[in-house]
């Protein structure tokens, strides 16, 4: 695991005092935006639910172990609209996940991005860049 | 003697910094009486000085819950005597707080790119009334909008506060029980109108579809409270006023917490073929110290549709956060 130093400026600040609201749930109460964490490996599976679309990753850590991690994304519906489908990540691919880590839990990360081996991305909300329609 | 000091008011004083150690002015000190559950405010001054006067002895909470920065607390200060406890405040910035992918603000921008919504004059119903049938999404400026504060009683104010400071931790929604959503149409959200009946269908709530009664019967006697409460709709010229009573109180309103005895009162209007009015009344005298009210805009959005939510699917989050 691979901790990255991260500054992200959000033009839309103001939008932000009823982002709870919106959401299924707050992004602070399950990850900590202090711990960004990189981590690049294997998908292992794909779950196209609600209330959050899930992928789970293998990815060997420092000690050479394979460690499972369960990476959190939106609902199907918004992903959806960014133009994304059920089968635009898949079981085998390799990917780079960067995120924030959850309070928690050692193996449970909240993604911003999403890059596939070839340099693509997955669920980064660019048309330019969608898959697997 | 003994009984005279112990009455002398003390006082919380200091500044208030914002990033970069500048001095914040205009920001809410508040603290809480641990003992009596009584609040006290100040502002900060230019300099960002701030003043909590005439506190009777007692231990205090200090917060600020300020939208611009990261929620402070400080905890159990003691005011023994009429000297100033001081406490300076540092504050960061809340610019920091993220959401996640494909939620927000990926929700706002993709608002903000759709295409005005269609032209033309409101449709009106067989039966000459307004018709405000259609798929509706928020308009991207009142998505923008600050909500509306409430002011909130002390129980509610305290209350209020734990919910920010733990993160909004215990949302109802992240155990995949209902929210008060109305007619805020964030994802898209379908009005059915008959003469007899109006029926909101929604994707974003567990309770995926709402009543509104417009045959004009009353209130039932007996009504027990439910998430959504009992809605009846009378006609006010070209607005439809819907009354909702018999709400439990265990909804959150946006964050705020509310009572059983919670009244809203909806006017919708439709101006045009593309926009649906909203204004929204508030009115629980044992939360709010005044009704508060909000206005929003929906735009119909013909090439949207509801969908199904089965929250209860995958919903990992109390396996992932501790919640009361």
């Amino acid at each position: 695991m691979r901790y990255k130093a991260h500054f992200l400026i959000l033009s839309l600040a103001l939008l932000l005092s009823r982002s709870s609201a919106y959401a299924h749930h707050s992004f602070a109460a399950e990850f900590d935006s202090d711990k960004p964490v990189q981590i690049t490996g294997t998908v292992t599976k794909v779950e196209w639910t609600n209330p959050h679309v899930r992928f789970y990753v293998d990815v060997k850590n420092d000690q050479g172990a394979v460690v499972n991690w369960n990476i959190e994304l939106g609902p199907p519906l918004i992903l959806r609209h960014l133009g994304w489908r059920e089968n635009s990540l898949k079981t085998g691919d390799q990917v780079t996940v960067e995120g924030y880590l959850a309070k928690d839990h050692s193996s449970l990360a909240n993604a911003k991005k999403v890059t596939l081996a070839d340099g693509r991305s997955v669920f980064a909300g660019s048309s330019a860049e969608k898959r697997g329609e | 003697m003994m009984a005279l000091c112990q009455t002398e008011a003390g006082s919380i004083a200091g500044s208030v910094f914002g990033p970069a150690h500048a001095p914040a002015a205009g920001v809410s000190v508040e603290a809480r009486n641990t003992e009596t559950g009584t609040d006290y405010k100040a502002v900060s001054s230019p300099k960002g000085e701030y003043t909590l006067a005439q506190l009777p002895p007692g231990k205090y909470d200090v917060f600020v819950i300020d939208a611009k920065y990261r929620p402070f607390v400080r905890r159990g200060i003691v005011i023994r005597q009429p000297q100033p406890a001081a406490l300076e405040i540092q504050l960061a910035s809340n610019a920091g707080m993220l959401a996640t992918l494909g939620e927000m603000p990926a929700l706002f921008e993709l608002l903000s790119k759709r295409p005005p919504p269609p032209q033309g004059p409101a449709p009106k119903t067989d039966d000459g009334k307004p018709d405000f049938s259609g798929v509706w999404l928020i308009s991207p400026t009142s998505a923008g909008g600050r909500a509306q504060q409430p002011d909130l009683l002390p129980w509610a104010r305290a209350q209020y506060r734990e919910r920010v400071l733990n993160d909004y931790k215990d949302k109802p929604s992240a155990r995949c029980l209902p929210e008060l959503a109305g007619f805020l149409g964030r994802w898209p959200i379908k009005i059915v109108q008959t003469s007899k009946l109006l029926v909101t269908l929604r994707s974003d709530d567990v309770i995926t579809a709402h009543q509104v009664y417009l045959d004009g019967r009353s209130f039932p006697q007996d009504l027990e409270s439910s998430w959504q409460g009992y809605s009846i709709g009378k006609w006010e010229s070209d607005s439809l006023v819907i009354d909702t009573l018999g709400l439990n109180d265990k909804t959150w309103l946006n964050m705020f917490p509310h009572s059983a005895k919670l009244h809203i009162t909806e006017r919708l209007r439709r101006p045009d073929l593309g926009h649906l009015e909203v204004e929204t009344k508030y009115d629980d005298p044992e939360s709010f110290r005044t009704p508060f009210q909000t206005k929003i805009v929906n735009v119909l959005a013909p090439d949207e549709e509801v969908e199904e939510y089965v929250c209860a699917e995958n919903n990992q989050y109390r396996d992932h956060v501790s919640t009361n």
